[in-house]
């Protein structure tokens, strides 16, 4: 059974450090989302607010908060999978097969325990020749960090979507959506800088899963166009959730969220970097997409 | 564009630059990914899930004579290039590959002599120069908006992972972007001093260089690989010229300017990358790869000399050497010396 997705999610990329105003501000958010008080306060003040949508990938500071986190249960999580930027940075060395070998050796034995799975034949199944049980075998690897909290929806990474997009090969979507609903029994979702281009081929395929892209009022990351993009959003039926809507912090949200309140978009995600940014964005938003 | 139009792709190597390469190829509507070599089986068994109808070879030599191909990446380690790069060109192809040049000046040198009578195109993967930040800040100091560049200061910090096993091949490339991008907002260099505890490679910390242009200008680089906080390759570059000063970073530059000039008014001028144009139709990883690999493809259709040559990757790699052999000798090297 499929759960509606929140209008108003709570986004994770300034915890994990990830900032798309400057390298100062990554730096920043580095330092400051490094303790994880700082993480559990503003999950707090947003969940105050009403926002029960929590967007995030398996990053060890987000968990370690969300662990201290009193709430956690009526807390609705998206986990975004994999942690792309981990893997970017480690395959620089490791290649992309010695990353994932990696990461899949790191799982400590609680969790392969949790994952109640003969966790060695999983690492050698990694290389199988067969795609479900490749992508059955990383999905759980990666989930296996969220087991203790209510997951309703799996997003794939922005950057995989579009690697994925790229191959041409329908049957990664496919077999991607279908683990995700029959394994998990959540919503399974795609994150893509590159609308344009993913909604026409899904749409071809005919594989329909909410879609999460960038609409802003500067067209920040709106690949082909924002022009484009606005024209497929205006006549998609799919469900399409909406993220960097602040133009990575270039925009107030007094900017920002007229933008979209036209528009085709069924949700939101909103970053925060501060406690004091939570409450004026996300109270913003709520008087302006929940009233 | 037919088909038999399209700049037909071979990739060499499947890590993250090899699988870009592909992945931005195949988003081109001027060419198409035919066919890549991969350097083991467990490599084959792992993305052919993914690439079901992509033939892989384990061999460069079999994937040359197997499929039909007017054009390869080269995206193996640095050390591997000139093999490769020999191999390939008795083919007659388009050639591309990933920075640096070579390994060495000696490699990068033999690179640029296996270039043929300018039938082939032969280009090198930086792409500082392709984003929009970047050509801005070019227009800038090449429009006279300042007059007269005196000097800059540049840096680039980068905190390597603790964890890091090839160091010296991750400081040499990121060293070789660096220097790429110096040289062509500020021209070639003429001699440079370099210090540091070791050779560029596996000095621990990072280099201090001087950095003396044929135009006069002069220049300050402090790179550092040890700096916590930087995850990302960072640039920041501060030009001091005789009408105002020009801040370049990766996101924003900020002008100031003495008296109004053009369109820029007196005091500070702020524009940050999202204020101009981004050509590209497809994002992945992150901007100017894709501007990079289209702009190689476009000179392979028209068989023009692409915007960045094995020349200029054989340039830097004198940088390089003249760095190391300035940090070992302790004293200023012309480029004309490493020859």
């Amino acid at each position: 059974m499929m759960e509606k997705i929140d209008r108003i999610i709570l986004g994770s990329n300034a915890f994990e450090g990830v900032g798309y105003l400057s390298r100062a501000q990554t730096r920043h958010y580095l330092e400051f989302f490094s303790k994880k008080e700082n993480i559990t306060a503003i999950l707090e003040a947003s969940f105050n607010l009403g926002i029960k949508s929590f967007m995030c990938s398996n990053n060890s500071n987000i968990l370690s908060a969300l662990k201290d986190f009193k709430n956690k249960s009526d807390l609705s999580i998206l986990a975004v999978i994999p942690n792309a930027y981990e893997y970017a940075r480690e395959s620089t060395e490791k290649g992309v097969l010695g990353t994932i070998l990696s990461k899949a050796k790191e799982i400590d034995l609680y969790r392969k325990v949790r994952m109640g799975l003969r966790a060695i034949q999983k690492i050698q199944g990694i290389i199988s020749k067969d795609l479900i049980t490749l992508l059955t075998n990383l999905l759980d690897f990666e989930m296996a960090s969220f087991h203790p909290y209510n997951v309703t929806g799996i997003i794939l990474h922005g950057q995989v979507t579009d690697l994925a997009l790229s191959s041409n090969n329908r049957e990664i979507f496919d077999v991607y959506q279908k683990i995700v609903r029959e394994r998990y029994k959540v919503q399974p979702m795609l994150a893509t800088h590159n609308f344009g281009s993913l909604l026409p081929k899904l749409m071809e395929w005919k594989i329909k899963m909410p879609i999460m892209a960038s609409f802003n009022k500067k067209g920040f990351i709106m690949k082909p166009s924002k022009e484009e993009c606005e024209r497929l959003l205006a006549e998609s039926d799919y469900t399409i959730i909406a993220k960097k809507v602040l133009a990575g912090g270039r925009l107030t949200p007094e900017e920002a969220l007229p933008y979209l309140s036209d528009k085709n978009i069924g949700s939101l995600v909103l970053g925060v970097g501060s406690l004091s940014e939570a409450y004026h964005t996300l109270s913003l938003a709520k008087s302006t997409f929940l009233t | 564009m037919s088909t038999l139009d399209k700049i037909r792709v071979g990739i060499i190597g499947a890590g993250k630059r090899g699988i870009m390469h592909a992945s931005l190829v195949n988003m081109n509507p001027r060419a198409e990914w035919k066919a890549i070599c991969v350097s083991n089986e467990q490599s084959h068994a792992f993305l052919h899930n993914f690439y079901p109808d992509i033939p892989f070879f384990l061999d460069i030599g079999e994937m040359l004579e197997t499929v039909i191909l007017d054009t390869i990446f080269i995206c193996t380690p640095d050390n591997t290039h000139l093999s490769m790069a020999t191999e390939v060109n008795k083919k007659g192809m388009n050639i591309f590959v990933e920075k640096p040049l070579a390994e060495s000046l000696v490699s990068s040198k033999k690179m640029v002599d296996l270039i043929s009578s300018g039938k082939n195109v032969y280009s090198i993967g930086y792409y500082s120069s392709f984003k929009g930040i970047f050509q801005k800040a070019k227009a800038l100091l090449n429009n006279d908006i300042f007059n007269r560049t005196k000097r800059y200061r540049a840096s680039l910090y980068y905190t390597l992972p603790q964890s890091s096993r090839s160091i010296d091949t991750i400081i040499r490339e990121r060293a070789s972007s660096f220097f790429y991008l110096v040289k062509w907002l500020f021209g070639p260099v003429k001699n440079l001093y370099a210090k540091a505890s070791d050779r560029i490679g596996s000095a621990k910390s990072g280099v201090s260089l001087i950095l003396d242009h044929p135009s006069g200008v002069m220049g300050l680089a402090d790179l550092s690989w040890s700096r916590p906080g930087y995850p990302l390759s960072t640039v920041k570059i501060t030009v001091e010229a005789t009408e105002g000063t020009l801040e370049i970073s990766d996101d924003t530059l900020k002008i100031y300017l003495y008296k109004k000039k053009g369109k820029f008014e007196r005091g500070w001028t702020i524009i940050d990358r999202t204020d101009l144009p981004s050509p590209s139709r497809f994002f992945l990883c992150e901007e100017g790869y894709y501007e990079g690999n289209s702009t190689f493809i476009d000179s392979c259709s028209n068989k023009k000399k692409s915007p960045i040559t094995w020349e200029d990757g054989l340039e830097i790699a004198r940088m390089l050497e003249a760095a190391d052999l300035s940090i070992d000798s302790n004293r200023v090297v012309f480029l004309s010396e490493v020859q």
